[in-house]
């Protein structure tokens, strides 16, 4: 069974569980964490069952994971008064890191403690980084007050390259080095998917997205069979798939 | 130059703003109930660098050797409890916070603690697999939203009690016939208890290398609340064991942090129990009592700056 969690309001989400339901895919929702059948056992997964779907399920019956949400949002607690949804939606937020962070089935991505989609870096940070790798960066500013300047980019649609980072593979990548530069950030901050986005121009290093697009059926092909095992990791000099 | 960040009366920031105020140590202090009225500038590449402006004090952040910051919620402090996001004041002291922990996340000064290094306590039972890891005994841990795998649970240890998952502080409480009316509600959100270690607690403080143990008797589960629940509390100082210190030092080094408060209860027949990590512990409550110098030791860890990063990690 590969698990999506998600909202089940988010579209990309159901439409990638019904696309890999020959692979068994279920979505584990908010709701599912107010259901009664979860026992976390900490240090003993064999015992663990998990409610997916609305049912319970061994950990071991779990193949892979795919997280694309950042958090539990307390507006989403809804089956709890409305007093008690902040403290429970902290709560369903600190039991899914410790529950996912048990599990040894692959994970797109880990989470980290403050974010279930990976690390909670910010943009300074992912630019900080590329940079420390030698990927080609511009200063980013942040200067406060002047709260308003520090989104602004400038940059057309048009201008920009989107790249998606499934694993040792790179998807959309203009050229090898930047495919190769793209499998090195996502290395560094220890994920297996990572959306980047360059500027066409020159490859500058713009930005870094945990929860990239999936809706071409290739680069999801290549989240599948990430978390089934199935894909034979290349070495990283074979390069990019793009 | 030291920064010390938080509001003026916390008194552990108090207590080491004093320390350094005694050794004339250069420091200086951005008061958080003042945060709307500072200003911040980053220019991150593969540098960070840029200036802090106070009411006080002008830096060039470049100039920081070392921070030791207790940032409370903001929003509280400034505003009050019904914080309004649309509040122009409040967005600038959210983005002057934000752009701050950013800072602090990526200088190559010593931060006492890096705010990612203290999220590991965001999740109990995932830093209690951290503690595991390092080689320290746990209490069994159950999460569930299962009313029958409770009973299961406390059949098998008889005694349990129940705490937050998450970093939101929690009053320990035992488990008993007297919840079971309520056990549905077990239900509506995971729900952690634990095998009841029945003990004496200690509280273990590292700062850098330096470790300062206090033994704690009181007959309540949580000795914290001691006095809402009519119990008294007694704080003794104690002599650390070796191992049990370096396995503090390796423990606190491994989860990215300088300082931190570790709490164990050990029972009678000698298990010492690790329940958590507190990477930003209020260690003036233990000090106050036990006359240890832990101010002293964050004062002198400070002093090192960006040379104990390099020492320690």
């Amino acid at each position: 069974m590969l698990v999506v969690v998600a909202s089940c309001h988010d579209k990309s989400a159901t439409d990638l569980v019904a696309h890999w339901s020959a692979q068994g895919a279920r979505l584990l929702s908010c709701e599912d964490l107010s259901r009664p059948g979860w026992r976390f056992y900490r240090g003993r997964p064999e015992h663990t069952l998990a409610v997916i779907s609305g049912a319970p399920t061994p950990s071991d019956a779990i193949k892979g994971i795919l997280i694309r949400r950042p958090c539990i949002f307390e507006e989403e607690v809804l089956c709890v008064r409305t007093d008690d949804r902040h403290y429970a939606a902290q709560e369903m937020n600190a039991f899914l890191i410790a529950w996912l962070s048990s599990l040894s089935c692959p994970i797109l991505n880990t989470p980290s403690e403050l974010n279930l989609l990976g690390p909670n870096w910010r943009r300074e940070q992912w630019v900080h980084r590329a940079a420390g790798i030698g990927i080609a960066v511009r200063p980013t500013h942040r200067n406060v007050p002047e709260v308003a300047d520090n989104q602004r980019w400038g940059f057309a649609a048009a201008e920009l390259t989107n790249v998606t980072v499934v694993g040792d593979r790179c998807f959309g990548a203009a050229s090898e080095t930047i495919g190769a530069q793209a499998v090195k950030l996502a290395k560094i901050a220890r994920v297996g998917l990572l959306g980047l986005t360059f500027l066409n121009a020159d490859g500058t290093f713009v930005s870094a997205n945990l929860k990239p697009d999936l809706s071409d059926p290739v680069v999801s092909a290549a989240v599948c069979e990430y978390l089934t095992g199935t894909y034979d990791m290349p070495e990283l000099t074979r390069g990019s798939d793009s | 130059m030291i920064l010390i960040w938080g509001l003026a009366a916390d008194t552990p920031l108090a207590a080491v703003r004093a320390c350094l105020e005694r050794r004339k140590s250069e420091f200086v202090f951005l008061d958080q109930q003042a945060d709307g009225h500072a200003e911040i500038n980053l220019t991150v590449d593969d540098n960070v660098r840029g200036t802090l402006i106070s009411n006080d004090f002008a830096l060039n952040l470049d100039d920081v050797s070392a921070v030791y910051l207790r940032p409370c919620d903001l929003q509280k402090v400034s505003v009050g409890e019904k914080a309004d996001l649309s509040n122009p004041y409040l967005q600038r002291v959210i983005a002057f916070q934000e752009a701050m922990v950013c800072w602090t996340e990526m200088t190559g000064a010593l931060v006492v603690n890096r705010p990612s290094a203290m999220a590991s306590n965001n999740s109990k039972p995932f830093q209690s697999s951290l503690i595991k890891l390092a080689g320290m005994d746990v209490p069994e841990t159950l999460i569930t939203t299962d009313p029958k795998a409770v009973l299961e649970f406390q059949k098998s240890h008889g005694t349990i009690i129940y705490k937050s998952i998450s970093g939101t502080r929690s009053i320990v409480s035992k488990f008993s016939s007297l919840h079971l009316d309520r056990l549905c509600d077990v239900s509506a959100c995971p729900t952690q208890f634990q095998e009841y270690i029945d003990g004496i607690d200690y509280r273990i403080h590292v700062v850098g290398d330096a470790v300062f143990g206090a033994e704690i008797t009181c007959d309540a589960a949580d000795y914290r609340y001691a006095e809402m629940q009519g119990a008294s509390v007694e704080i003794r100082p104690f002599n650390v064991p070796d191992r049990l210190a370096d396995q503090c030092r390796e423990l606190t080094a491994s989860l990215g942090l300088y300082l931190a408060g570790i709490d164990f209860r050990c029972t009678r027949s000698g298990r010492w129990c690790c329940f958590e990590v507190n990477p930003s512990p209020g260690f003036t409550y233990y000090q106050n009592v036990t006359g240890q110098k832990i101010s002293d030791s964050i004062a002198d860890l400070l002093g090192a700056g960006s040379e104990t990063n390099r020492k320690l990690f």
